[in-house]
């Protein structure tokens, strides 16, 4: 048999895909062939070494991309949607947009649990209507919802008043039924996850005055929820 | 698929993600956490991407392959059942999406490219120098149906019978295109190609 029929061969021998008579044929042929022989230690080689290849990183702007696209798409069906919890972590890429839809969490919270709470009638088992809330978030327009959020107060008395409602709202906490407990802790992580990136984000770029619109606008988010809660 | 109520989303959210399953993350996402789905997005993302960045050999390119990918497992995340790997219907998907932009851009499976030599390797003894870098840029120059069978047997470890279901061709055409891969590999790494 020629060189060439035996090197044919080789893919299969370095895969162990070959007969045993085949094999030792084939490595009869390579100890008195040093042409088969190096082919055959290139082959094994070349397998080897791309075995151990490493794995290549997307950049980061990939996976906010691909939010953005499910987002859309959902944007576009969102009558029939299904519930969608939009708890993905944020990059700076999303820290502003997501800092905006938080503003407006807490407004359309408060309209889905009417009546308003504090009210005797108030009835605390209604399921909060999450499909009504997570259409209306993907529906919002940024550019709308910053017209909207203009800072009136500054970020110091909001804090203070923060501070107060939420220990008023920890001495609440236990009388919550779970519903209200998952409602109440959805908002509120989700508005920690966006104020903890405005923050990331003001520390690299302090003078940037849309972040610190933006970063108010979370913290008033913040205050609503604490209030609307502190009163259930 | 049963949706997730308001009261179960602690339970999902207080484990920590590695002790999911890529199932049980499936089925998570297909009740519309997003979490799940990103935590299987950080899992394959890197062999995802780099399996189409080795296909098409750019950057963009690859990363927009590796979105439409992430994208169509996201609408039809509620069709897997865990029959097979997740990472093998990931692969699967990539695969068609290769196919479909070389088809658009008209590359044919079996074109050849660019050859020329690309170093690293000390002739006429074995690949002693050969180094990843020179690999890469020759699996680069090697003509696409080659290469993507090289890349699903011998960087991504799959059997002939899976690449054969893949790219829908027999066992026969794998063996022999990565056969004619690794000759190629070999003779663009000696300089001969």
């Amino acid at each position: 048999m020629s060189c060439a029929k035996y090197q044919d061969r080789l893919s299969d021998y370095i895969d162990g895909a070959l007969s045993e008579q085949e094999r030792i044929e084939l490595e009869r042929h390579m100890r008195e062939c040093w042409s088969c022989w190096v082919m055959r230690e290139d082959l094994l080689y070349i397998r080897q070494l791309s075995r151990e290849l490493p794995d290549y990183e997307p950049s980061p702007q990939l996976w906010d991309r691909i939010v953005a696209a499910i987002a859309s798409e959902n944007a576009s069906r969102s009558s029939k949607a299904p519930l969608r919890m939009w708890r993905f972590r944020m990059r700076p890429a999303f820290a502003l947009a997501a800092a905006i839809l938080v503003a407006a969490l807490a407004g359309v919270l408060l309209q889905s649990r009417s009546p308003l709470p504090g009210s005797q009638n108030a009835n605390l088992s209604a399921p909060v209507q999450w499909n009504t809330l997570s259409s209306s978030l993907l529906e919002i327009q940024p550019t709308a919802l910053l017209l909207v959020h203009k800072p009136t107060i500054d970020s110091e008395i909001v804090e203070q008043r923060i501070e107060v409602l939420e220990r008023q709202v920890q001495n609440r906490r236990a009388l919550w039924d779970a519903e209200t407990e998952t409602c109440f802790r959805r908002c509120w992580e989700a508005i920690e996850r966006s104020l903890s990136h405005c923050r990331y984000e003001l520390e690299r770029d302090p003078e940037n005055a849309v972040l610190r619109e933006l970063y108010l606008a979370a913290l008033k988010a913040k205050l609503e929820l604490l209030k609307h809660f502190s009163e259930l | 698929m049963r949706p997730l109520h308001c009261g179960e989303w602690q339970t999902v959210t207080t484990k920590t993600a590695d002790s999911f399953t890529d199932l049980e993350l499936a089925a998570q996402s297909a009740a519309g956490d997003v979490a799940a789905f990103e935590q299987l997005y950080e899992r394959h993302r890197r062999r995802v991407y780099s399996l189409c960045l080795r296909m098409v050999g750019d950057v963009t390119e690859a990363e927009d392959i590796t979105q439409e990918v992430f994208l169509q497992v996201f609408r039809k995340i509620g069709t897997f059942r865990g029959e097979a790997a997740l990472t093998t219907w990931l692969h699967r998907l990539a695969v068609n999406h290769v196919l479909m932009h070389w088809r658009k851009r008209g590359i044919r499976s079996e074109e050849t490219t660019e050859e020329g030599d690309v170093g690293g390797i000390a002739r006429p003894y074995p690949l002693s120098i050969l180094d990843r870098i020179a690999l890469e840029q020759a699996i680069q120059k090697l003509p696409p149906g080659y290469r993507l069978v090289f890349l699903l047997h011998d960087v991504e470890g799959y059997e002939h019978e899976e690449i054969a279901a893949m790219l829908g061709c027999s066992v026969g055409t794998s063996k022999s295109q990565l056969h004619k891969a690794r000759l190629k590999l070999r003779s663009l790494l000696r300089g001969e190609g």
